[in-house]
């Protein structure tokens, strides 16, 4: 790891030298019909750096959107043979905005991806993405601090962490130390005086979390508490409309099926699937796993907080709040844990 | 925290493909060579792959499974029930259940290709087994997995101690490969004993009743035996609790799970049960793992 | 082997659905060279109503006898059966109002002079005889259509996910109806396959494909109520289209929560 220094006014043009780099993409303000602004965001492909926001906590979807498309074509077949589907090569990314909870969501999704069985598809999309991070300052939805995903140190290319009229940049791999030198548009190396500003924010930032999780021993206390009447309650107000998984930045779970967009000629699509759905785990000859909208919801939070664990060595949820802002009944992950605990 | 904190030991940290290829998604043209009615509504394929080496190559573990596919129809997975003692073509014994089975049944012929990858799955831990006898235990379809275990402890007899199989079907009319038992039962490879829930027309030779009443009929010497058993829910409901009983000690019994699986390789999550992908980490768990599971495997 | 002989057909609705097909203009013609279109009176000014179909699709509800009675010699006549549309697959628009008598409808619509209508309660036709697949949709989605009739001519069987709209509507990135504009969407409780048409347009899903199986009325109910939207608004709009399965499934026992509690029902 290596650290620079940037002036505020020179970011943007490093970041518009980057369009030749590959395709930017970065947090984009979505637009409200009567007022229009909305303060929700989107992770879009930009031509203008101005329409950027990298400061912005939550994109709708998360970047997994770039890495594993809602839709893609696995295999096209024709006459009896399978073909990959992917039209190569794959453009390169550049994702700016960045924030640690997203950094630390790519590193889960390169374990379940990029181990065992490679995913040609992800692994193609990875190979080209560039990412570059933003420091941040959390809301009341943030609670990566309680997860351990609010900093982060590898994992990524080059991250930009605002002070007053500078940037403290940090280079994390040789990607990110070529971008730099490739565009010489004014970093230098960075100073004392950096450092102790830097830190100061850190100081800052960690006291301005209001959300926290006691995620310790979170896969202990679940293996006790299956039969909770917490679960049978949220199985009665969750609507199993899959939102909280559209949007988290580790749920992956696909769905894969065939179509025949022409004659003889067949696509196998895969597309995002949500284990809330109620054929989620229904076998061929019509038993279903589970059946239950109680089950499917505790199973959910057992994938991320226990399963997960036991598989990886850490929880799956890296803390970003999206499931909390975009859950229509108001489930929110944080009370959830509280109660089955039962310190709610 | 770094990508090398404590993984499940079954994932493997160095990626592979499959044997049929880098792209574990991508399915290889195999040829129907035969296809026969086992009993009515389930067949038998004989499959053998269009590319000359890789049908001389692909070989398997019994328990594990395939995933077939046809054209503009989809994909599901199939257990492998024949042994890879046997290689140049394998067998996949199919029952009519959904839309892509009833495709197959109507739609492909002898000579037609269809699509396959694997195989997937963990299989049967068979080198655990060497030097101890085996005691096989299925219900209805579940004879299907078996039937490559059995068919790769005949071909390596030498391996295994006393060899017993306890099959149970429905009627007589639903025994799965009951001339080829016969047969085996007739050399004295194994033991073979059936029981069918109801008898018909049909002369029946063999008990009427549960296959749970041939686990009390059967000397079995539970000290130097593995159970393995595959059947449907109810058959496990049964059937596990008894081998217990009876004094196997948990992790001496295997049986397979069923789930929905999309991908086959550990990535879609439809199969996973906690901690375990099914197709993955299974299909084939000990009774231990699988009474640990966070969910019923039987209800 | 001849081309598959195929039939399109209209009980009471708009014929929207038919028109839908009519307006798959790129693939139209290829279409005509896959299957011999027999019997369709939009389409064609001769029609053969009957030689035995191969495939035939119906849209429309079951509003009179006679639309009964040419459902069943459809169905005698057909290999698959293919329910075309909301109306077809869950009753629709016209099955709105079957709580008001025919009579009185009757009169409010027609004055005097209408003896001659056979009317009957207005049900969806997939209530009558079996169809083999049923394609919701107020109109039918066009690909959803083209890919249902390239599967059944290769003998294939697709599958419609059965998702909510939600699925489609996060993906696209809409700003939700219900949490960033305290309105009532149906999405959560209908079917997807749209690509989330209305949401992405700004307006809310209005359920016009019919509910999820197993959808949860009552969360839904609770997450309006929450945000200050009276019963009746929730009522009016989840009313429109899935009426029969949904007056069976939450209107009828809401009604009879609010009688107990001597409320206005």
């Amino acid at each position: 790891m290596q650290t620079l220094r940037l002036e505020v006014q020179r970011l943007p043009v490093f970041l518009s030298a980057l369009r030749d780099e590959g395709d930017l993409f970065a947090p984009v303000e979505r637009l409200a019909p009567k007022d229009g602004r909305s303060g929700v965001y989107s992770l879009e492909r930009i031509f203008d750096v101005a329409q950027a926001h990298p400061e912005a906590l939550r994109t709708i979807l998360p970047f997994k959107k770039l890495l594993l498309p809602p839709r893609t074509v696995l295999t096209r077949a024709r006459d009896g043979a399978w073909e990959d589907g992917d039209e190569l090569p794959i453009r390169p990314m550049i994702f700016y905005g960045a924030h640690a909870c997203d950094v630390h969501s790519l590193k889960i999704l390169d374990l379940l991806f990029l181990s065992d069985f490679a995913d040609p598809y992800y692994q193609r999309r990875r190979e080209q993405l560039t990412v570059i991070g933003y420091g941040c300052i959390p809301d009341d939805k943030c609670f990566c601090q309680s997860l351990g995903t609010a900093n982060v140190d590898d994992g990524f290319d080059l991250f930009f962490t605002p002070l007053e009229g500078r940037f403290m940049v940090t280079v994390a791999s040789a990607r990110g130390d070529d971008l730099v030198r490739r565009y010489p548009v004014g970093f230098e190396p960075s100073t004392r005086d950096d450092t102790r500003e830097y830190l100061d924010r850190l100081k800052r930032r960690t006291e301005a979390f209001t959300l926290a999780l006691d995620a310790h021993d979170l896969p202990y206390v679940l293996e006790l508490k299956k039969d909770d009447p917490v679960w049978e309650e949220l199985g009665r107000k969750c609507l199993c409309c899959g939102s909280c998984s559209m949007v988290c930045p580790t749920c992956t779970c696909f769905n894969m099926w065939d179509e025949m967009p022409e004659e003889n000629c067949s696509e196998r699509l895969r597309c995002w699937d949500a284990c809330l759905y109620r054929d989620y785990a229904l076998v061929a000859g019509g038993h279903n796993f589970r059946a239950r909208r109680a089950d499917r919801v505790r199973n959910r939070y057992y994938h991320k907080q226990e399963a997960f664990v036991r598989e990886f060595g850490m929880p799956s949820c890296v803390g970003c709040g999206r499931c909390i802002e975009n859950c229509p009944t108001g489930i929110h992950v944080v009370e959830v844990f509280q109660h089955v605990r039962g310190d709610a | 925290m770094s990508l090398t904190q404590a993984r499940h030991p079954l994932r493997h940290a160095s990626p592979r493909g499959l044997p049929t290829g880098e792209n574990p998604y991508l399915p290889v043209p195999a040829r129907v060579l035969l296809q026969s009615d086992l009993v009515p509504g389930v067949r038998l394929y004989d499959l053998r792959f269009v590319d000359p080496g890789l049908a001389e190559r692909f070989s398997w573990v019994p328990g594990q499974f395939v995933m077939l596919s046809m054209l503009g129809v989809g994909e599901a997975p199939f257990s492998l029930p024949s042994s890879p003692t046997r290689r140049g073509v394998f067998q996949l014994a199919i029952r009519e259940a959904g839309s892509l089975t009833g495709h197959l049944f109507r739609h492909v012929k002898e000579g037609d290709v269809v699509g396959i990858r694997g195989p997937l799955g963990n299989g049967f831990p068979v080198e655990k087994f060497y030097g101890n006898d085996l005691l096989l235990v299925a219900g209805g379809l579940g004879m299907v997995p078996l039937r490559g275990l059995l068919q790769f402890a005949i071909d390596h007899r030498e391996r295994f101690g006393r060899i017993t199989l306890l099959y149970g079907a429905r009627s007589p009319e639903q025994v799965l490969f009951r001339g080829e038992l016969t047969g085996v039962e007739r050399r004295g490879d194994a033991e073979i004993h059936l029981a069918v829930e109801r008898g018909t027309t049909e002369p029946w030779g063999g008990r009427v009743g549960l296959v749970t009443d041939l686990l009390d009929a059967a000397s079995i010497q539970v000290g130097r035996t593995y159970a393995v058993a595959c059947g449907p829910p109810i058959f496990y409901k049964h059937v596990l609790d008894r081998l217990v009983r009876m004094g196997f000690s948990k992790n001496q019994v295997f049986l397979s799970l069923e789930r929905r699986m999309e991908c086959g390789v550990g990535k879609c999550g439809h199969c996973s049960v906690g901690y375990t992908m099914t197709c993955l980490h299974g299909p084939v768990v000990s009774l231990w793992d699988a009474l640990n599971l966070p969910e019923l495997i039987y209800t | 082997m001849s081309a598959p002989k195929v039939g399109i057909f209209g009980l009471t609705g708009c014929a929207g659905d038919q028109l839908q097909i009519l307006n798959c203009e790129d693939e139209l013609l290829r279409i005509a060279e896959r299957v011999e279109i027999v019997d369709w009176v939009m389409a064609r000014s001769q029609n053969d109503s009957n030689t035995p179909l191969d495939v035939a699709f119906v849209e429309g509800v079951v509003a009179t006898e006679r639309d009964l009675a040419y459902l069943k010699s459809i169905r005698a006549r057909s290999r698959t059966l293919v329910a075309l549309g909301t109306c077809a697959v869950w009753g629709g628009l016209p099955a709105m109002r079957n709580e008001l008598p025919r009579e009185v409808l009757r009169r409010e619509v027609y004055a005097g002079g209408a003896e001659f209508l056979d009317t009957r309660e207005a049900r969806p036709a997939t209530d009558f005889v079996p169809f083999e697949f049923r394609l919701p949709g107020c109109p039918i989605e066009r690909h959803e259509f083209l890919r249902l009739l390239n599967a059944i001519l290769c003998g294939g069987k697709p599958e419609f996910l059965n998702v909510p709209v939600c699925w489609e509507c996060k993906t696209r990135e809409n700003l939700c109806r219900v949490v960033h504009y305290k309105e009532v969407c149906c999405g959560a409780m209908t079917r997807a396959g749209c690509g989330a048409r209305c949401p992405s347009h700004g307006v809310p899903c209005a359920g016009c494909r019919g509910p999820v199986e197993e959808p949860n009325y009552d969360a839904n109910i609770t997450m309006f109520q929450d945000r200050g939207i009276s019963w009746v608004e929730i009522a009016r709009k989840m009313e429109a289209f899935s009426a029969p399965v949904w007056m069976k499934l939450g209107l009828e026992r809401e009604h009879a929560r609010e009688r107990a509690r001597g409320g206005r029902s």
